[in-house]
């Protein structure tokens, strides 16, 4: 990986900074999206996967387990939300 | 320069901006890229070691690998299902 030069990067104009903000602004969006991935794949997979792998694909109840668990986990953030809403908390 | 050419809306873009900005774009995009794969990577490991290794012996014996192998692409599998079911999910 070649490094930048700091100093070449003093000579970006105005409006290419610009450019590259709303730019950068994109890809951290896309990197907490997949971030958020990671954390539900992780959450659901030590809610769903019980046994040992015995095989090289997840099982028809497995798939299932960790749909719903994301599913789930979608319907409670709701809640929580309209707990909070109501001031029920 | 740039007072006369403005009127005519934008103006081609001089090579050494162009060049510096692609240059940073790929690095950026080449850092995130390595903090997606190292965040997978640890997770993988911490969630297959717990799935696999119960006891841990004197080294990964046979049914230690072929678990841990079966268990990498079990998980990466449940990754590709989490994105997309999260995917259709946000849309919503």
């Amino acid at each position: 990986m070649s490094e930048l030069d700091p100093q070449a990067l003093a000579k970006l104009d105005q409006e290419t900074r610009q450019e590259l903000s709303q730019w950068a602004q994109k890809e951290t969006e896309k990197a907490q999206l997949q971030q958020n991935v990671h954390r539900f794949t992780d959450m659901c997979w030590k809610k769903c996967i019980t046994e040992p792998a015995t095989s090289g694909s997840l099982t028809s109840q497995e798939e299932s387990c960790i749909t719903n668990c994301l599913q789930r986990f979608f319907d409670t953030n709701s809640m929580v939300v309209q707990l909070v809403q109501r001031k029920a908390l | 320069m740039s007072a006369i050419s403005s009127l005519f809306g934008k103006q081609p873009k001089d090579d050494e901006q162009t060049v510096l900005k692609q240059q940073l774009q790929e690095k950026i995009k080449q850092e995130f890229a390595v903090a997606n794969i190292s965040e997978l990577v640890n997770r993988l490991t911490e969630n297959c070691f717990n799935n696999c290794i119960t006891t841990p012996t004197g080294s990964l014996d046979t049914n230690d690998q072929n678990c841990i192998s079966q268990c990498a692409t079990k998980y990466t599998q449940a990754w590709n299902i989490i994105s997309k079911t999260y995917i259709q999910l946000a849309r919503h």
